[in-house]
């Protein structure tokens, strides 16, 4: 276990050091010299040459990434432009609201996904199976911000059960606040629901053909009995692993669902930045959220083989 | 014991089914090892998962026949609705020790858990139980195994942890679908000394399924020789071995090597079984048979008594005094 | 293809009602596509202030927006953006991650390099990487295509990649390698043909995210130009518009569902008819 947990820290370590070159490479491909950017276009060559200097950008390209690199593992990500802030800071400022977001969201995914999953799968074949199944597919075709804003016109505008937009943080209005993520993080749970749905009965459709799952029923326990202690458990284990991919598939589809219910999160901070040509800010959050990415990938990867006592020995 | 009568095993659709079991009957006393033979597709396992209650679904399905355990009808019947029903007391092992045993549970947990429905015990006495089944089964350590997980066991102690999980149910039959042709052959020995073992001392009969001749000529008391999904020879062991009636059964026995001494290569049965739904009116052996002839392929033939306990399902069977 | 190889291919659509309802919507959006001009009854950028935010009525079927435009007209000339997005997607996909999954299966070496590339590029969330990418090529259609094409250029590379091994390994292509076939001959023989069925399922699947990303880039106004009718482009702009006019979202907004929908039905269909072997590559993760 803790060699292979060693060997697959290694490989996200590797991936991360790729990706990082490719996030620095962005800032350098970006039209229009960063200089510029940041001096507008009035700027005098003395000044330029000054600063040209001072952000080390005269020097070889790979001590530039070594000091860039130096710098992020120091925890500075650079300054913003636009608040003229250090990036790290304005990136804690919006990950209370994505993480916050992200965690209600995997809650709801799981309390859909995997029961009704479950459903479909016992009930394999018969009409109801056929609708559950049909229906999570049409769920992961609809856009979020389009679920989003009706959810938003039902449920903030007509029915005024729930806040429309924004989200004060919990620490300044307590959990109540909590509310004004509800309709956001059920737009985003749809289509992920969706997935895991259809992820949780086919792996439960796969484990039932099982041998051992034939052995289970000819001890004559009921066939509840089978699926809970047989089938379920197995099932799940494939399901854990996809938690994972679900999690990127938020963090991507929080951009959006973020912007139209006008949540102060990273999501909302890069469209924003693109908008305003903050780079730095850009650059920040896309390694954060790769950085992030990559070890939630890596805890489910190692929680799925604690699960599974076949890699006990190995 | 058991009785199996006319069973009949179908795919497809309600209006054209194929059968690939087709009226099979046999009969299993107290205690007695019936051996069941047959090339690899012929319909064995279908055969027994259907007595069991165990057909994969959605998929094949019983369309005739009747499955009586000791008297009472358990046709169409899972374990559990004939373990409700009072009629728990037949269990089976199956061919893959490797993939029988669900890998994320603990063995002892899996015995336990048949414990439970049969014995009605729960908690310590259970595991107890499960404990008392590995020592039947001359489990090595069986305290130390019963936290084991499967995959630290060896095939032949998975299968016997199956016998195990069958011997919780309290079986007066044991259905043993190959449970021997996946393992080594040392270890093949030993289980079967095991089963024969256990079936004298528990009283228990046994319906032994297996495509090795040698097998069934070391341990059954009877043999049933089937063939594309039929029974075409049944007689008592020495009888079957001694002066074998069906073409097909004299076509295996000339396979078995140690009928044929030496260098000499073995001989095979020329041609392929029928694939189910291919059959006609006639035998289902005519294809293949030496000895064939013209109303062979246009009736079925006639099951015949040829002696007391020995049916043939054959128009034309071998004499019986035939020199081999 | 032969009339059996027709039937062959209808077959799984036949045995599936909800599938063929799936094929009928794409067809749809295919004609509404190629006659726009014709089946849509008024012009789309006819601008008539007299009539902004008009109820759905017997003039205007799907009602019009805010500068009074006709929005069943927008919606029927926004199929072509929607066909124009998703097959140039596929076509990105497929062009390169045939070609790269294919040599990597084929040259071991350079194909490890080449997945542990393919494996820091998924290493960035799809719509990242095509955000990433529209600020460094700037917002249009062809650098929409490209963005989100790059998302599934990964995942297309990484199931060519294990369909080539399978068929690597199968015996016949053994044998056909050890007799001196060529690496191209072996490529156009039998790899190829063999990628053929379940590339169709893939492109069935990647067209029907990619209305999904393509709407997204829209909807922040870094896809399409604001002023190309696109059902994301639509939804954009009337969305401060929702509460005083609800249905002006709803039928933009029910043609991306209705083409994802039936795209992802199809290739669904199409899955259940692919070799056992290889189906289990096109996991439930989409
Ligand atoms: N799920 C299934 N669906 C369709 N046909 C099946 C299925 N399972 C088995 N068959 C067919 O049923 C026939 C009988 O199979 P069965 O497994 O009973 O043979 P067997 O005698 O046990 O062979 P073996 O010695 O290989 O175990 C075979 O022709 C097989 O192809
Ligand atoms: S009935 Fe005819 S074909 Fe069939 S086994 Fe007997 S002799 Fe051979
Ligand atoms: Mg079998």
């Amino acid at each position: 276990m803790w060699s292979y947990a060693l060997k697959r820290a290694g490989t996200t370590a590797v991936t991360l050091l790729a990706a990082s070159i490719i996030i620095f490479a962005f800032i350098h491909i970006v039209p229009g010299d960063p200089i510029y950017v940041l001096l507008g276009d009035t700027a005098t060559p003395d000044q330029i040459d000054a600063l040209r200097h001072q952000l080390g950008l005269d020097q070889p390209i790979i001590l530039q990434y070594l000091t860039w690199i130096g710098h992020v593992l120091e925890g500075n990500l650079g300054r913003s432009i636009f608040f003229q802030a250090p990036v790290l800071s304005v990136i804690a400022d919006g990950a209370e609201t994505s993480a916050l977001l992200a965690t209600m969201t995997m809650i709801w995914v799981t309390l859909i996904g995997v029961p009704i999953g479950m459903i479909a799968a016992v009930r394999h074949g018969t009409w109801l199976d056929q609708g559950l199944s049909g229906a999570a597919m049409l769920m992961a075709s609809i856009p979020t911000f389009w679920v989003g804003l009706y959810l938003i016109l039902i449920f903030a505008a007509w029915l005024g059960w729930f806040p429309s937009s924004g989200y004060p943080s919990i620490f300044e209005g307590g959990l109540v606040n909590l509310r004004y993520l509800v309709l956001p993080s059920l737009a985003l749970a749809a289509p992920n629901a969706a997935l895991i749905l259809r992820l949780t009965r086919a792996s439960m459709l796969d484990v039932s053909r099982e041998d051992y799952v034939r052995t289970a029923r000819a001890k004559g326990i009921r066939p509840w009995q089978v699926v809970v202690r047989h089938i379920l458990r197995n099932a799940l284990l494939a399901v854990v692993s996809a938690f994972g991919f679900t999690f990127a598939a938020l963090l991507s589809e929080a951009v959006v669902t973020e912007t139209v219910f006008a949540l102060p999160g990273i999501g909302r901070l890069v469209v924003q930045s693109i908008l305003r040509r903050d780079y730095p800010v850009i650059q920040g959050v896309i390694l954060v959220i790769v950085v992030v990415y990559l070890l939630i990938n890596l805890i489910v990867d190692l929680s799925y083989r604690l699960l599974d006592p076949r890699v006990e020995l190995q | 014991m058991l009785s199996v009568r006319d069973l009949t095993v179908s795919l497809g659709p309600e209006t054209a089914p194929v059968d690939i079991v087709a009226g099979v009957s046999f009969e299993l006393g107290k205690g007695e090892i019936l051996g069941l033979v047959g090339e690899s597709g012929c319909g064995k396992s279908m055969t027994s998962l259907a007595v069991m209650g165990l057909l994969p679904q959605p998929g094949p399905r019983i369309r005739a026949g009747r499955v009586l355990l000791e008297g009472c009808d358990v046709t169409q019947l899972q374990p559990w609705q004939r373990v409700v029903a009072g009629h728990g007391r037949m269990a089976m092992i199956f061919q893959e020790p490797m993939t029988s045993l669900n890998p994320v549970r603990r063995i002892g947990d899996q015995i336990a858990e048949a414990v439970r429905v049969h014995d009605r015990l729960s908690g310590p006495p259970a595991i107890d139980r499960a404990r008392e089944l590995l020592e039947q089964v001359r489990m090595p350590d069986p305290a130390m195994q019963l936290s084991a997980y499967p995959h630290q066991l060896s095939g032949g102690q998975r299968q016997r942890v199956m016998i195990a999980i069958a011997l919780a149910c309290r079986p007066q039959v044991l259905i043993a679908d190959e449970p021997t042709t996946a393992l080594d052959v040392t270890i093949q020995v030993q289980v079967l000394g095991l089963l024969r073992e256990l079936c004298n001392r528990l009283d228990m009969a046994m319906l032994f399924i297996t495509h090795d001749m040698g097998v069934i000529a070391q341990l059954a008391d009877r043999v049933s020789v089937m063939y594309a999904g039929r029974i075409v020879e049944t007689a008592g062991v020495e009888a079957l071995f001694g002066r074998p009636r069906h073409h097909y059964t004299r076509g295996l026995m000339d396979c078995m090597p140690s009928r044929n001494s030496g260098a000499r290569r073995l001989p095979t049965i020329a041609g392929q079984p029928p694939a189910p739904g291919t059959v006609g009116a006639g035998c289902v052996f005519a294809s293949r048979c030496a000895a064939v002839r013209e109303t062979c392929r246009t009736a079925a033939p006639p099951r015949a008594e040829v002696s007391q306990g020995h049916d043939v399902l054959c128009a034309f069977p071998l004499d019986g005094g035939e020199p081999r | 293809m032969s009339r059996d190889g027709a039937i062959l291919w209808l077959k799984p659509f036949i045995a599936r009602p909800i599938a063929l309802l799936g094929l009928g919507i794409l067809l749809g959006t295919i004609l509404a596509a190629t006659f726009a001009p014709w089946l849509a009854p008024y012009d789309p950028y006819a601008i008539d202030p007299s009539i902004r935010l008009t109820p759905p009525n017997a003039l205007h079927w799907f009602g019009t927006d805010q500068f009074g435009r006709d929005t069943l007209s927008r919606v029927i000339h926004s199929a072509r953006m929607a066909l124009l997005i998703g097959s140039g997607v596929v076509m990105f996909a497929l062009a390169t991650g045939v070609p790269i999954g294919v040599l990597s299966a084929l040259f071991p070496r350079l194909g490890h390099l080449l997945m542990r590339m393919v494996d820091v590029l998924m290493a960035f969330p799809s719509l990242l990487l095509a955000l990433g990418l529209i600020v460094v090529l700037g917002p249009s259609v062809a650098n929409a295509i490209l963005a989100i094409g790059l998302g599934y250029m990964t995942t297309t590379t990484r199931i060519v990649y294990g369909l080539t091994l399978r068929l690597r390994m199968e015996t016949y292509v053994e044998a056909s390698r050890s007799m001196g076939a060529g690496t191209a001959w072996l490529i156009g023989k039998h790899i190829l043909p063999n990628l053929v069925s379940p590339l169709l399922v893939q492109a069935s699947f990647v067209f029907a995210f990619a209305q999904l990303g393509a709407a997204s880039l829209d909807f922040l106004g870094l896809g399409a130009p604001p002023e190309i009718p696109s059902w994301g482009n639509m939804l954009a702009e009337s969305r401060t518009f929702i509460t005083r006019a609800p249905w002006l979202l709803f039928f933009p907004g029910m043609m991306i569902v209705a083409t994802a929908f039936s795209l992802n039905l199809v290739g669904d269909a199409l899955r259940d008819r692919l070799d056992p072997r290889f189906r289990q590559l096109f996991s439930e993760k989409g």
